[in-house]
């Protein structure tokens, strides 16, 4: 009896080890409170992970982090074309975040400065429409347009933008020049 | 014997779960936030501390000054005339673990609130009150900074205009 526990506790000792040692190679992922992890199973995506501490069970396990935090973007003097053609620009700042992690590590291999082209394409889209009088009602109603029309265009990517400040106008009295329209 | 064999598989259960302890020094200007199992649970100060690597993670945040300088920025005024401005600033972290949360790289949010507060200030004011002096608009974008970075618990230590031409104006077309 005592010869087969002696060669239990032997066995089981071999194997921790030979766990160890294996598991010496597989490295924790650790995911703070600001990220989440995404699990892929052999190249699969299998679910998002919160906050907590992480090992790869198997070599067919990954785990991708996702920065949540938001990261701020200046654009300043942006130049766009307004609705009667004239060249006009526009100063602003944005954050720019990640809306949902599986998408947004899907789609983008940058996720800031890929998202800040598809932000800018919006943006001068969205102003394009526009005739800028100048006015401090007008600057609030087009910081709610472009959260919104950009917004629809990177929900697909899984980001978004928040706080968008629009910074700079284009002074009134060029706009009293482009008043006069295309004709 | 068995003992050594308890003993040894007490530790490789510990390593599994726990990992290895490590040390970990703070320096005088810097601070941490422990976070256990992914969640923050104190912020801890300059010494010396023991991390289980596998359970616990310490971010750490640098309490230096961070200095901002800006030269040569151009911005319409509310009455068309264009100011060409510069400036210079600095600020801390006074809240790490705020500071931690508010952007992806905290030391760029100074730069960024102060460039967005300067600019807004100066495109809302006329030509005609900055030739008067600039002080007021210095003062209006530094406590408008100063709210926006507590916000992200930070502290503004100073904000100076460095350079402010105007070019174009009522007064200048007279």
């Amino acid at each position: 009896m005592t010869d087969l526990l002696w060669q239990l506790v032997f066995l089981a000792v071999i194997v921790m080890v030979l766990v160890a040692l294996r598991m010496r190679n597989k490295k924790r992922v650790y995911v703070t409170e600001y990220q989440r992890g995404l699990r892929f199973v052999n190249g699969t995506f299998k679910e998002v992970l919160g906050p907590g501490s992480y090992r790869p069970l198997f070599s067919g396990q990954k785990i991708e982090l996702v920065d949540m935090r938001p990261q701020p973007v200046l654009l300043e003097v942006f130049p766009y074309r307004d609705a009667f053609q004239n060249d006009s620009y526009i100063s602003l700042g944005l954050e720019l975040l990640v809306d949902d992690p599986y998408l947004a590590t899907k789609m983008l291999k940058d996720q800031v400065s890929d998202s800040i082209s598809v932000a800018r394409d919006r943006i001068r889209t969205t102003m394009s429409h526009t005739v800028c009088d100048g006015s401090l009602e007008f600057a609030a109603r087009i910081a709610d347009q472009i959260t919104s029309s950009v917004n629809d265009e990177l929900q697909r990517l899984g980001m978004k933008v928040t706080n968008v400040e629009i910074t700079e106008l284009p002074p009134p009295h060029r706009m009293a020049e482009f008043v006069g329209g295309p004709n | 014997m068995l003992l050594g064999f308890g003993i040894a598989a007490t530790i490789l259960l510990i390593r599994w779960f726990y990992g290895w302890p490590a040390l970990l020094t703070l320096l005088e200007y810097q601070r941490g936030i422990l976070f256990r199992k992914g969640l923050p649970v104190r912020e801890i100060g300059p010494g010396r501390y023991r991390v289980w690597t596998g359970l616990e993670k310490v971010f750490t945040v640098d309490t230096r000054p961070i200095q901002v300088s800006c030269e040569s920025q151009a911005v319409a005024l509310g009455d068309g005339a264009t100011a060409v401005y510069g400036f210079s600033g600095s600020a801390r972290v006074d809240d790490s673990h705020k500071a931690i949360y508010s952007a992806r790289n905290y030391r760029q949010v100074p730069a960024y609130a102060l460039l967005c507060c300067t600019r807004s200030v100066l495109a809302g004011s006329t030509a005609s009150e900055l030739r008067a002096g600039h002080e007021g608009a210095a003062s209006h974008i530094a406590a408008r900074a100063k709210e926006r970075l507590a916000r992200a618990g930070m502290e503004l230590l100073s904000f100076n205009i460095t350079q402010l031409s105007i070019r174009g104006g009522p007064e200048e077309a007279n």
